[in-house]
């Protein structure tokens, strides 16, 4: 299976799931805006952090506010392409995955594209008003996208590795969503306040650096060329190992015989 | 030519549960492991165009087989070749060449029309714009869905959508369909129309048909050829015709007499029920005669007989009952 396969495979579906959801038209923007509202309101909550001190570990408030863009881009991104990574759970545990299994196409991104979150466009959205709003230069507008595709990768590479846990034990999704809750808390924050000990943790194993603190740092702040490859190198090191994992963990699936459809 | 082979075929499930005390009650913590057997070490062929009926109780293994045979699971031991390709190492290339429908799990987005389900699939089983919309034309013209394929899957009877299942099931032009109890759920002039249909996918496309259902009629109509399976096993491997031939020996004779008799005991001869003047009697043709059972009653008390075969339904549930004892 080819590169251009799976991309025309990823859009395919994005488009089917855009013309699913245009069906309720009034439900598609409402989604979106109370997103765009939702994330919004930190912005207020940092003005009012920032105008009482002047950095948070050398971050002030135009950073900060990045480093909201970048995961919530990252968010956006990966819930609005693969939001069906998020159904794993109930997939392996109730044995949904047949329909995905009896098709021509790789199982995982079969499954993890099935599903858009049209929210997740409100996410991107924010990111580009997030620009807008601290005067960001016009090449960052360009090096967002190649941004947020990277962080929105490895979230579900990430995602995908711990959630085929559940191919093997029962409650295998606690680890995923506590790891998933992790990277997304942590990194709201300026990378300065955690110990050694947190940092060398979330350069592996929870992989917070390469979801929002390096693209920050090094995509946009003070550009460094080997920084943005160790990042590439990284998240395609993460998607092998959801591939790996979740290929591994398929021998072990159990079809089910619950009724369902598709909605 | 074959289009399935299958040898040795076993797929095992490990059941774990809470250990038993000798007092009865469980421990907390320890477990026990044990393995069931949901197919058996099974072994068929199927020729190309054949229409196969592989049926068998609740949880006898029918799903577990196709689904191993369609590349969703994978065995425990076995080899499996449909089309020639082994199903778990070559799933995706076997997936362009078979389809499959499953009454149960829908693979239609019900909130899109059937034609925007057509389009998708066309797209994932990368089928050309061109060869796509003929395809749909010549399909939806042979199973009529013209009139309700613009409609959402979701305002379609059921019946409807279950035509609608199996257009986007032959779009990719299958050499092989497997049908898993597509018939659930419909009244029976649906029931009719997509049997008739299947019929018609092994006749016009000579697309081969491996089909499971619990309706007996859906069997005696669709398939020339049927396998039985219980607890993972084949208990019977045998064409329609023979199976209705060895096993259809039994006639059930209904009569209502003028007068109550005392009909004489013979070999082969059973009275199932009585009632008044009226009997109830199973006559096995193979130890008896329906001559002799008629000797058994003075013809002018006869008011009023039926003679009828036993239904291939009960002789079904039979042989799973002689295989469950």
């Amino acid at each position: 299976m080819g590169v251009k396969s799976n991309l025309k495979l990823i859009f395919s579906y994005f488009k089917l799931n855009l013309k699913k959801e245009w069906k309720y038209k009034s439900s598609f923007f409402m989604q979106i805006i109370m997103m765009i509202l939702n994330d919004a309101f930190f912005i207020i909550q940092w003005y009012i952090i920032f105008s009482l001190v002047d950095n948070i570990g050398g971050y002030g408030f135009n950073e900060t506010m990045m480093l909201w863009a970048i995961s919530a881009g990252g968010y956006g991104i990966s819930h609005a392409f693969f939001a069906g990574a998020w159904n794993l759970k109930e997939v392996i545990y109730e044995g949904r995955m047949d329909v995905f299994l009896a098709q021509p196409k790789n199982v995982l991104i079969n499954v993890c594209c099935s599903s858009t979150q049209i929210a997740a466009i409100g996410d991107i959205a924010y990111a580009y008003i997030v620009l807008v709003l601290i005067g960001a230069p016009w090449h960052w507008y360009l090096i967002m996208i190649p941004a947020m595709i990277l962080a929105g990768l490895i979230y579900v590479a990430v995602y995908v590795t711990y959630m085929s846990l559940c191919f093997y034990v029962k409650g295998g999704d606690a680890l995923a969503k506590s790891v998933e809750g992790t990277i997304n808390k942590a990194a709201q924050y300026p990378s300065a306040i955690y110990s050694f000990g947190v940092k060398a943790l979330m350069f592996t194993l929870i992989p917070t650096f390469f979801y929002s603190f390096i693209p920050i740092q090094y995509f946009f702040l003070t550009p460094n060329i080997w920084w943005i490859l160790g990042s590439v190198a990284v998240t395609a090191f993460w998607i092998f190992l959801a591939f790996f994992t979740f290929n591994r963990g398929l021998r072990k699936y159990n079809s089910g015989s619950l009724m369902g459809g598709r909605l | 030519m074959k289009v399935i082979e299958v040898n040795n075929l076993r797929k095992e499930y490990a059941i774990s549960k809470r250990k038993v005390k000798e007092n009865g009650k469980k421990y907390l913590f320890k477990r026990e492991k044990s393995i069931k057997n949901a197919v058996d070490g099974i072994s068929f062929d199927v020729e190309e165009g054949e229409t196969l009926a592989f049926i068998g109780p609740n949880g006898a293994g029918k799903s577990t087989t196709i689904k191993m045979l369609t590349g969703i699971l994978f065995p425990t031991a076995g080899d499996v070749k449909v089309l020639g390709i082994n199903p778990s190492k070559d799933r995706i290339k076997l997936s362009y060449q078979i389809g499959s429908v499953f009454g149960q799990k829908e693979q239609l987005w019900v909130h899109l029309s059937a034609y925007e389900n057509f389009k998708f699939f066309g797209s994932i089983y990368d089928i050309k714009k061109k060869d796509l919309d003929e395809r749909i034309e010549e399909l939806s013209t042979v199973f009529d869905i013209k009139d309700f394929m613009y409609q959402p899957v979701k305002s379609l009877s059921l019946g409807q959508r279950m035509k609608c299942e199996m257009v986007a099931s032959l779009l990719h032009k299958p050499k092989m369909m497997f049908f898993d109890e597509p018939t659930i759920g419909l009244d029976p002039i649906a029931k009719e129309t997509l049997r008739n249909l299947i019929k018609k996918i092994n006749k016009e496309f000579g697309t081969t048909i491996f089909f499971t259902s619990h309706d007996v009629g859906d069997i005696e109509e669709v398939c020339k050829r049927v396998i039985i399976i219980n607890n993972g096993k084949i208990v019977l491997d045998d064409s329609m015709k023979n199976l209705k031939y060895h096993y259809l020996n039994k006639k059930i004779v209904e009569v209502n007499l003028k007068k109550n008799v005392k009909l004489e005991v013979k070999d082969g001869i059973k009275v199932l029920k009585s009632k008044d003047t009226v009997y109830k009697i199973e006559v096995d043709m193979n130890k008896t005669t329906m001559n002799e059972l008629m000797g058994l009653f003075d013809a002018d008390d006869i008011q009023d007989i039926t003679i009828s075969s036993t239904p291939l339904e009960d002789i079904i549930k039979d042989i799973y009952r002689r295989n469950d004892a």
